[in-house]
This record gives structure tokens, sequence and C-alpha cells, in this order.
């Protein structure tokens, strides 16, 4: 494989992998802030 | 073989970002999903459920000769009580005094509802006339004070206060001075109590709200810590009896024993059961609307404490 190639991949699977991880991230936040208490132990906390 | 490097490299890397996000959703987010519909993660009750004058509402209808018919107090309080009060309006109110925008009461029904936190500041700075809470926070009372105004409470029912796990976690008993040790930071693991060789996440509510308010005057002046690794672990929470049981019938939760007598409706009458509390009405002292202590002297009447109890609530007399 090319370096130029190479580099390009990469580049691509970190920033999906940032951007994946960040709204995963910022969804849990989300549902945090609007979770009840009987809703979080009853998933299993 | 520089091919298979980069290749290997890229590969990993994928990986990694995967099992990381797994690992997250598994640990975190998974807990967090809210199975109940939008209008109770929205307001913690189905307004609509439970609204008077609807032929198909859970609120209880009883028939009574007490009507008002003008200068209707405005009534508001918090959610696990509002089947209650709802009851009261069914009962006692015109039909077109409530009105219901298919999300929200509207600004001229004399039937609100804005849960404990906004109660009490309602009837402090005179939006709500009369409303039904569970003891206030300190910091409520201060605001009443700093706006010089006197707040009567009247006891018109009991209700236990409960502590609720998973219902996969094996304890089904705890005692005053174990729960007291859990959210002081004393007992870390469930193994301590009794249970799993795990960590207890000892769960809180907001600041303000009805059932805080108790959890704090539960722990007599004794701080409440988090369990930093508890999200490792299993929680335990609190709540009230009935809003656990019948409001929100969340079947993953199970209720728990406090020392050994379990929260049943003849335990909490009996006074076995240790931690009950009474729920008000509450109104200003000096509130001109001469409805307000009839509506509440009706309330403590034989009809009142029917609605009371036919609710799932224990009557005060």
């Amino acid at each position: 494989m090319r370096d130029k190639l190479f580099r390009r991949i990469l580049i691509i699977i970190l920033i999906a992998g940032a951007v994946s991880t960040g709204m995963l991230v910022a969804y849990t936040y989300y549902l945090h802030e609007k979770c009840s208490i009987i809703s979080y132990i009853a998933n299993g906390g | 073989m520089k091919l298979f490097q980069q290749i290997s490299t890229l590969f990993l890397l994928t990986i990694c970002f995967v099992g990381f996000d797994i690992s997250v959703y598994n640990l975190f987010t998974k807990r967090y999903i809210n199975s109940t519909s939008e209008q109770m993660q929205a307001k913690s009750i189905e307004l609509d459920k439970y609204l008077p004058f609807d032929e198909n509402s859970e609120a209880v209808k009883i028939d009574t000769d007490f009507k008002l018919t003008e200068n209707l107090p405005v009534v508001d309080g918090a959610a696990a009580l509002y089947p209650v009060f709802s009851a009261f309006v069914n009962a006692v109110y015109p039909q077109d005094s409530v009105v219901f925008d298919g999300e929200n009461f509207t600004p001229e029904s004399s039937l609100q509802y804005t849960n404990t936190l906004r109660a009490y500041k309602s009837v402090v700075d005179g939006g709500a006339d009369i409303i039904f809470c569970a003891k206030p926070s300190a910091e409520q009372l201060e605001y009443a004070e700093e706006q010089g105004v006197e707040l009567d409470f009247i006891p018109i029912g009991h209700e236990a206060f409960v502590f609720i796990v998973n219902n996969d976690n094996p304890v089904e008993n705890l005692t005053v001075e174990q729960i007291r040790g859990i959210y002081s930071g004393k007992y870390r693991n469930w193994k301590d109590v009794g249970g799993d060789n795990t960590a207890i996440d000892p769960v809180q509510r907001i600041e303000g709200s009805g059932s805080q308010s108790v959890m704090m005057s539960f722990m007599d002046g004794i701080p409440m810590k988090k369990n930093l690794f508890g999200f490792m672990g299993r929680a335990v929470g609190f709540s009230f009896r009935y809003y656990v049981s019948e409001i929100v019938g969340n079947g993953g939760v199970k209720m728990l024993s406090v020392n050994g007598v379990y929260p049943d409706k003849e335990n909490i009458s009996s006074g076995q059961y240790p931690i009950t509390v009474d729920f008000y009405a509450v109104y200003r002292k000096d509130n001109p609307n001469s409805n307000v202590k009839l509506l509440i002297d009706w309330i403590l009447s034989d009809d009142g404490q029917e609605i009371v109890e036919k609710s799932g609530y224990i009557p005060i007399k």
C-alpha cells in the first residue's frame, strides 16, 4: 500500500472513530439528563 | 511486510474504536435508556392518565355534596400526588375549570401540575393557592422566608418512603443503619450489607424534589456521598411506595424491606414500616380566598379521605 493511501485511510478511521465516540458520549449524556432513578435501576444500574 | 503492518495498524485502530464504543454503551449508555413514555420522562407522570372529568381517567371518582363554583383555589403539586389532587378537583370543581391542551394545563386552568420544585415557588409567589407535596427542602423554606411568606402545612395523608434495587439484586432487606451507612459512604460494597461482592451505587435525585428532601431529612444531618466507582456495580435508589408500585410500575425494580418490614399498605397503616412520611396541603397563611380552608376541611372529611385511600395512599385519619 502506498504511504499516501495508508495515511488517508488512517485519517478517515481516526475521524470516523472520534466522531462516533463523540456522538455516543453526547447521546449518553443526553440520556443521563432525562433518565429517572427507577429506569436507571431497572436497566441494571 | 510493510503492507501487512499497515493493514494490521488500520485493523487494530478500528477494533480499538469499536471496542471502546461498545464498552461505553454497555457500561453507561444502556443504563440510561428510559423505558417510559415521552410524557413520563418530561413530567414524571402521564397527566392524561389521571385527568379529571375524563371518562377513561384512572383518577378516583366519588360523589360528594361539597361543591365549589367560584373563587376556585388553583391547585398544584408533586407528581406522586397528582392522581390525588386531580381526584379532588374531579369531585369538587366544575368541569370547565380545568383546561388541558393535550400536553399541559393552560394558565387559566384551576388544576396545574408543575411538580414539587416549581410548586413550592408557585405557592409562595401566589401562582397556586394550595399545593400537595411532601416536606419542603431547607432552600424552599428559605425562599418563603425571603419573600416574607408564611406557609401552613396541613397533613392530609401518609405514605412509605421506600428504597429500590434491581430485581436481580439478591438483597431483600436493609436496616435503617445500613441505609444511612450506604448513603454516607460507610458501606461501599453490597457484600457489606448481605449482598454480592459488587460496588454499591447510591443514587440521589435533584435537590428540592420531594423525595430528595425526605431523604435528607432521613439522613438526619449525615452528609450523603457518592461512590466514585458505583457505576461498576448495582444501584440503590429511593422514592415513594405508590409512585414506584402504581404510577411507574416498572417490573425491573423491587422495593426493599426495612428493618425486616415490607412497605405494603398494612404495614404502613399499622406503623410497623419504619419510614413513613406525611404529605401536605400547603398554602399561604395570608391567602384571602376563603375557599382554600373550606377545600382543605373537605379533604380532611370522610369524603376527602376516601379519595386519599382509594388513590392508594394512607388516610391521615
